[in-house]
């Protein structure tokens, strides 16, 4: 699936190129922390050149601002101009949307159809499902409950980090596994010993939210890699440079699969190696 | 002095040793104890802390190896590899397989590592009752396990601390140990030493030591019966000394005494010799010249009587010398048969000549056997025994019987009997017997003459030769005189001994050449002048030593004949001279016969050892001045001589 995906996507911009290449280039500029990864991302979309884009130093200048994280993108709000989030909590997306912001954003995180198809791939007879959601979620309660595929899924709400424990331990018993979305607030650093030490010994293995949770101990996880987020990036910049507006908020859509080959074969999952579970998946790499 | 002895180990020594063996022995017990129980102890504190540690981990790990989170894991393992004797910690899983290794440097073998396993479990939930899977929380599910590397090399550094902690201080107990038993020791043992020292002094004979230290208790006694003792010693010393003192005085006294009376008897003999060679000299010179039948009858009894006088001073002579204890053994090995028949032969004649018969029985017995002995003295013993036994036998005979009986292979057990048909001795004077001076009684000495001194004589003799002369007699039925020695022998003769033999006189053998006599005394130069011209040598007479040497650097002389005792220079001084002139010209010696009235041996070697060549003791017999010259004035020589 992730495959055809890509596959599709790169016709895509084949089909606009000759159209791209005799347009102006697009004047972005970036809002990021300063660090390694903002390095990384504005060296990639310079590179890719598709789009054409300018980098500009001033965001006055700039037809369009890209902001990394959910502080930069509070920021490049108050700019009012036309704005993408990239790897943006998808509540912070819906709150600026609120306030008539002319911005959208790649959601942080992937979609939970996504992690449960990997999911039902590495647990087959897997039948019960706990989602934790809380307030800063990628995922809403909603989602849990729109969810209409084979899993039984059970929104956990978590107000709060102190909640988790206890929410864990009365909940885990009753579900085959755990589904963690992307939540900065419940399920950074600080907590992820918490979760996965209470889920394992209860026997009950954690899928998600991303690569350092799988990492940590989760059993595995789609997640929304660096490359990821700058082909999607790449997309949104496309759209905008074509048609003058901005592409509607979302997920990447071709997310990167991390497994704990530990973890996996502790609790039997069907899972041999990264490969074959990426084909299972029919995600690119 | 006599040194002291060392018996073994001192009483000091040995009361370090029981003061210090026990606590030696005592310390190396409790240190071997004490530093096995800490070698135990380290070593289980080692282990406590392995398992601890192990422990530890294990429960802390449980996240790492369900998450297979190998950071976590190597983050536990390296908070505790900064334990520093751990050397490598290893995750295994349920399943037994490596989740991680942590250690220094490469992971191999660790012969040197003590490994401490423990298992990783999952831990059930705090709130349990809130579970439904609770039913494992009772038994928890292992999920792995955490090995330990410990070094060893802790525990054996630990253990040499141990050890040196242990014996540093056994070290300076021993020490002390030892200074305390040296001195306890010290404080015993040198009293006694003291003492000892004491004791010792008196062995050494200084009995006027006493003992004055400051000793206490049993010690106290005994320096005081030290001191006793000492005091009886002294007196007893000192009565002992004076005894010896008059002891002393006594004996220099009896050796003076016996030392004048030797010299009395020598000067008496030299006295009585000097006239007496005048008498016999002249006899024999009367008994030459013609004389009616008569006057030739007195001049044989004069003869014999001078003989026999001569008989009675030599026997003087004998026993001046036994007495003073100068009368020396020559031991030879020499055949005894022929000595026995010799002595047979000499009194054959006497025998004969008073129709009595004397034999010598067993002499098969001596053939081929040598024995060792002095043969002068033996022939005197025997030529006294068989003279005696001729002399009191008056019918019948004497038998001289010879028996012998092998000891070993080399000593041979001689008995010689000389048995009389005599007049026998009374048991009760045969103790008397062998005494000097001694005879049955004086009408024996009036009858058959002597002064009682043979058989004095021949048992001292026997017993110097090393055997016993005994008697065994019945008063008219004969005497058996038995002298029984004990020989070194050997069978087979390896070279004729000459035995001295009486040899054949040469009465009326004449002699040659030319003779220097040398005599102060007048009646003796007219004597041996008068002897030697009629055994045919022409003599020249010299009154004194230093007359003597002008006369020889004048003439020729084929022998000299010398006094010893002469006025001007005497014949020892003359010899030594003449034998130095000799020296100087190159000249061959002149052969220098003395003559001297001291018979005495010390006289013999003193002319010897002067450088003359024979001796000849006055009074002398015409056979003997024969004998004595012959060898020197036969043809042979007076014709090749000066």
């Amino acid at each position: 699936m992730k495959r055809q995906g890509r596959l599709i996507l790169l016709l895509w911009l084949a089909w606009l190129a000759p159209s791209l290449c005799a347009q102006t280039p697009l004047p972005v500029h970036v809002f990021a922390e300063d660090g390694p990864f903002r390095d990384s991302f504005m060296q990639a979309l310079d590179v890719a050149a598709i789009p054409p884009i300018t980098q500009v130093a001033d965001p006055k200048q700039a037809e369009l601002l890209i902001a990394i994280g959910d502080q930069a993108f509070r920021r490049a709000q108050k700019l009012h101009k036309p704005l993408l989030g990239v790897y943006v909590s998808r509540s912070e997306v819906t709150l600026a949307q609120r306030k008539r912001c002319q911005c959208e954003g790649i959601w942080a995180g992937v979609a939970l159809h996504d992690q449960l198809a990997m999911l039902e791939i590495m647990m087959p007879l897997a039948r019960r499902v706990g989602v934790i959601v809380g307030p800063q979620s990628a995922w809403t309660p909603g989602m849990v409950q729109d969810y209409q595929g084979r899993l039984g899924l059970t929104a956990l709400p978590v107000s709060s980090v102190d909640e988790l424990g206890d929410r864990l331990r009365e909940s885990l018993a009753r579900f085959d596994a755990l589904l963690l979305p992307v939540d900065g607030q419940l399920f950074g650093p600080g907590t992820a010993k918490l979760v996965l030490l209470t889920s394992y010994r209860l026997r009950r293995p954690v899928f998600g939210p991303d690569r350092a949770y799988v990492q940590a101990g989760s059993a595995a996880s789609l997640y929304a890699s660096g490359s990821d987020l700058v082909a999607e990036t790449l997309v949104h910049l496309q759209f905008f440079h074509s048609s003058k507006r901005l592409r509607r908020s979302g997920f990447v859509h071709t997310p990167t699969v991390a497994v704990n080959e530990h973890v996996a074969s502790s609790f039997d999952m069907v899972f041999h190696d990264i490969d074959s579970l990426r084909e299972a998946l029919e995600v690119t790499p | 002095m006599k040194e002291t002895v060392k018996k073994g180990a001192g009483i000091r020594k040995q009361l370090q040793l029981l003061g210090l063996i026990p606590a030696l022995i005592m310390l190396l017990l409790l240190l071997v104890a004490l530093t096995w129980q800490r070698f135990e102890d380290a070593d289980r504190d080692l282990r406590d802390l392995g398992s601890y540690l192990a422990q530890q981990i294990a429960s802390s790990s449980e996240y790492g190896v369900l998450a297979g989170n190998y950071d976590d894991l190597r983050r536990q393992a390296r908070l505790a590899m900064q334990q520093a004797d751990l050397q490598y910690v290893v995750f295994h899983d349920g399943e037994g397989k490596v989740l991680l290794y942590e250690g220094r440097g490469q992971r191999q073998d660790h012969s040197d590592v003590l490994e401490f396993h423990s298992g990783i479990y999952r831990q059930p939930v705090s709130d349990g009752d809130l579970l439904e899977g609770a039913e494992s929380a009772g038994q928890p599910e292992r999920i792995g396990e955490v090995v330990l590397g410990m070094s060893s090399a802790r525990l054996l550094a630990r253990q040499k601390e141990i050890l040196l902690a242990s014996l540093l201080p056994a070290l300076f107990a021993t020490i002390i140990g030892l200074w305390i038993a040296h001195y306890l020791a010290r404080q015993i043992a040198s009293p006694l030493g003291y003492l000892s020292g004491l004791l010792r002094t008196l062995r050494n004979g200084d009995y006027r030591v006493r003992g004055r230290s400051h000793l206490r208790g049993e010690l106290a006694e005994l320096q005081d019966d030290i001191n006793e003792l000492a005091t009886s010693l002294e007196g007893a010393h000192r009565e002992q000394q004076s005894a010896i003192d008059k002891l002393r005085h006594a004996h220099r006294q009896a050796q003076s005494a016996s030392q004048a009376k030797s010299d009395f008897l020598a000067m008496m003999s030299h006295e009585l010799r000097t006239p007496m060679n005048g008498v016999l000299g002249m006899l024999q010179l009367l008994e030459e010249t013609p004389q009616s039948e008569e006057q030739h009858e007195y001049t044989l009894a004069a003869l014999e009587s001078t003989g026999h006088l001569l008989d009675v001073i030599n026997d003087i002579l004998d026993f001046s010398r036994i007495e003073a204890g100068r009368m020396d053994l020559d031991p030879v090995f020499f055949e005894l048969l022929p000595l026995l028949e010799n002595c047979v032969a000499t009194f054959r004649y006497m025998a004969e000549s008073k129709g009595l018969y004397l034999r010598l029985e067993n002499a098969g017995e001596l053939v081929g056997k040598m024995v060792r002995s002095d043969p002068t003295r033996l022939r005197q013993v025997l030529n006294n025994l068989i003279s005696n036994a001729v002399k009191f036998t008056q019918e019948g005979g004497v038998v001289l019987r010879i028996t012998t009986a092998q000891v070993r292979d080399d000593w041979l057990d001689l008995t010689l009997a000389v048995r009389d048909t005599g007049i026998g001795i009374p048991q009760h004077r045969q103790s008397d017997l062998f005494k000097a001076f001694s005879q049955i009684d004086s009408s024996t000495s009036r009858r058959f003459g002597g002064t009682g001194l043979g058989l004095a004589i021949a048992r001292r003799l026997s017993e110097m030769l090393g055997g016993t002369l005994t008697v065994s007699s019945d008063e008219g039925g004969g005497s058996t005189f038995t002298l029984s020695l004990r020989l070194l022998y050997r069978s087979q003769a390896p070279a004729p001994l000459a035995v001295p033999a009486e040899e054949e006189d040469r009465v009326g053998g004449l002699l040659f050449g030319l003779v220097l006599l040398v005599e102060d005394n007048d009646v003796n130069l007219l004597v041996a002048r008068r002897l030697l011209e009629h055994m045919g040598v022409t003599v020249v007479t010299a009154t004194n030593g230093r007359e003597a040497l002008e006369k020889v650097r004048q003439r020729d002389f084929d022998c000299i004949l010398m006094d010893v005792q002469m006025p001007v220079m005497d014949g020892l001084e003359a010899t030594r001279e003449l034998r130095q002139w000799e020296r100087e010209r190159g000249r061959a010696p002149i052969p220098v016969v003395a003559l001297t009235a001291n018979a005495m041996d010390e006289e013999r070697d003193r002319c010897m050892v002067a450088g003359m060549n024979a001796h000849l003791a006055k009074p002398f017999r015409r056979q003997q001045l024969t004998r004595v010259l012959s060898p020197y004035l036969t043809p042979e020589h007076a014709q090749h001589g000066r």
